[in-house]
Formats: C-alpha cells, structure tokens, sequence
C-alpha cells in the first residue's frame, strides 16, 4: 500500500520553491516507480514551470533525492494547486499515487509591506497620512485574506486577494 | 554600549502589546466612547507580523534593528506590563497538596536480589522500610522477578503499605526467599 504526501516551502530566495516528497516507501520501493511529476497549476489551469522548461510539468526523478528545489520559478506571488503524481510501474489496488495541495506565496507582498514599515520607522508622521494608512490596511487585509483563503484550500479566493493587493502595489504612487 | 536585545524578545512584547493595546482600545470605546489611538493594536501586529517575516527569510538584514525599535516604541505603555507576563510565563513549580511548598519530583528505584551482598531484605524476612520522606499515596509499585506483586491480595504472594510522613513501610504477606530479584517505584515529592 502507498499514499502519496509532500510538503511544499519556499527558501530563502523567494523565486524558489522546495519540494519535498514525505511518501512512506516501505510498502512499495522506489525501485517499482518510473518517476514523479510536479505540477504547479495556476487559477487558470496553466502551469507555473521553471523558464526553459519545454513540458507542462517539472520533472522530480529519484536520483535528485526526497527534495527538489525548483528555481526561479516565483517571479511574482502566486496561490497554486500544486500536484504531485508517482508514475508507478505496477500499481497496486487501494495505493494512491497523486496529491494535490494548494499553496500560497506572499513574499513579494510581504516584502512590499516591509519595506512600508521600514518607511514608517524612518518616518512615523506617516501615519498622519491618513491615504496611507487606509491603503496600509486594504494590504495587510488582503495579505490576510489570501493566507485565510488557503486554510480553506480556496485558490481562487488567495489568488484575488493577492490580484487585489498588487494593484496597490503596481499604482503605488496613487495609494502611497 | 547599548544592551543586546535578540529581535525574538521585541516580537514577544510585540505579540502580548497588541492584545494589551487591543483590551485598552476596547474599553476606551466602550467606557469613553472613543480613544486617541484606535488603530494602534492593529500596527503593532502589522509590524510585528513583518518583522517576524523578515527574521524568517533573512535574520542578518540590518533594517531588522532598526524597525524593531520602531516596534519597541509603538508598544510603548504597554512594555512593563508585557515585560511582567513573558517574564512570569515562563516556568512552573510544582506544589505539594497537602503542605502548599514547592518541590520538586523524584523517582527512587531501588533493587536488589535477596540474600546477595547488599540486599536490602535477607531471606524469610516480611517487612522492609524505605526512608524516603514524602511518598506520594499511593505511588509504590513492586516487581518480583520482572512480575508485578499485587496489592493486599490475600491468595497470593502481595504486599501492603504504610505511607508515613518520612518513611514508607512495605510488609509482604510471605516470608522473602534468597535469590528473588525485587524493584520497587514510588514516585517522592522533595522540597526545595
């Protein structure tokens, strides 16, 4: 019997992604798999893929280890349904061999919304400003949002939420 | 020279200020009908939550300093207080029930075989006391040749005991035989 499991976690570039397969191989070894596939699907069923990569899906073959880190892939905050599946050369009755997460990216939001409250340290008159302290909080609601949105496995909802948060940040001179 | 203060304690006063702030506010409103910073729980959080994200990805990043005072002072009033409750969080004593003093929890574990060179029983003997003060009642179990002897059990090999103040007294319903293996657990409450 095998079920599939992996975890998902960004390092500490925030363009990369680390995957790492937790799956028990005990009931079935590794040796009985032809290989694993990543997918990293976007709200609108197109898949995030590494650039230069010519498939739909990321390669995570046994040799690279129990981890993967997938490079350059985050060029912007995303909410993603990322799926892994275990392509098994004799699957057994009762063994699941795909699971699928969804997974929330902030740091581009986060890092925006740092480097306000560097502003703000310099500068705690800021406040007075009371245009930006309104847009200061649409953006921390919305980063809320996003992260809220995930707990409920709703992409959809984490990925407007951050699709709302980038406007502030993309007509920043009109919020800020 | 300043006072080194790791960017993990600012985050504790940053966490318990907010709340304090977030209590005080709601007061305010409630007993005043306004008060002069109504947003101040929700900046401290604000700050607090990207500071904290930032120690995550990066703990070396200088500005990390520099807004963690800003976050310092935003918790301002709030600081002695939240100082007192991270300060008093963080251990626990254990009390004795029945005296109110604090202690502390040993587990004497003696063992011995009967009629061996430092046994504590030789054979045909009925009776051992253990000078151990403070037995939790009851805590005492025995084993004899890795079995557990029962309690008081009248059809068998057992055992029963006294719990006293400074010593527990365990009587056997049988006289001891050379050579049986005895481990005796108790759990002591020792004051400190």
């Amino acid at each position: 019997m095998f079920t599939g499991t992996f975890t998902v976690t960004q390092s500490s570039n925030i363009q990369n992604i680390i995957i790492t397969d937790t799956s028990d191989y005990s009931g079935e070894g590794q040796g009985t798999f032809a290989g694993r596939q990543i997918r990293l699907y976007k709200i609108d069923t197109t898949t995030l893929v590494p650039p230069g990569t010519t498939t739909m899906y990321i390669d995570f073959p046994f040799s690279a280890g129990s981890s993967i880190t997938i490079t350059g892939v985050l060029l912007t905050d995303y909410s993603l349904s990322a799926n892994v599946v275990w392509l098994s050369n004799n699957p057994q009755p009762g063994s699941i061999y795909t699971a699928t997460e969804v997974v929330t990216f902030l740091n581009y939001i986060n890092d925006f919304i740092y480097g306000k409250v560097q502003q703000l340290a310099a500068s705690p008159s800021l406040l007075n400003d009371t245009q930006w302290q309104d847009s200061m909080q649409i953006m921390y609601n919305e980063k809320e949002n996003a992260e809220q949105a995930t707990l409920y496995d709703d992409q959809f909802a984490a990925q407007s939420a951050i699709n709302r948060a980038f406007y502030l940040i993309n007509n920043e001179n009109m919020f800020f | 020279m300043g006072i080194f203060v790791p960017t993990v304690t600012y985050l504790n006063y940053g966490k318990i200020s907010q709340f304090l702030a977030a209590d005080r506010i709601s007061q305010n409103m409630l007993f005043r009908g306004g008060d002069k910073a109504p947003n101040l729980s929700w900046l401290i959080e604000l700050v607090r939550k990207s500071i904290e994200w930032k120690n995550g990805i990066d703990s070396t990043a200088e500005s990390i300093n520099d807004t963690s005072l800003y976050l310092y002072d935003l918790c301002g009033r709030y600081i002695r207080e939240a100082k007192i409750i991270l300060n008093s969080g963080n251990t626990g004593n254990i009390i004795n029930p029945t005296t109110g003093g604090n202690v502390t929890i040993a587990t004497p574990n003696p063992q011995f075989r009967v009629g061996r060179p430092g046994a504590l029983m030789n054979a045909g003997d009925t009776q051992i006391t253990f000078n151990y003060a403070g037995v939790v009642n009851p805590s005492l179990e025995i084993t004899l040749d890795g079995n557990e002897v029962p309690y008081g059990d009248a059809l068998q090999f057992s055992f029963t005991a006294t719990y006293n103040p400074t010593n527990v007294v365990v009587v056997f319903s049988n006289p001891v035989q050379n050579e049986w293996l005895f481990n005796f657990h108790m759990i002591q409450l020792v004051a400190v």
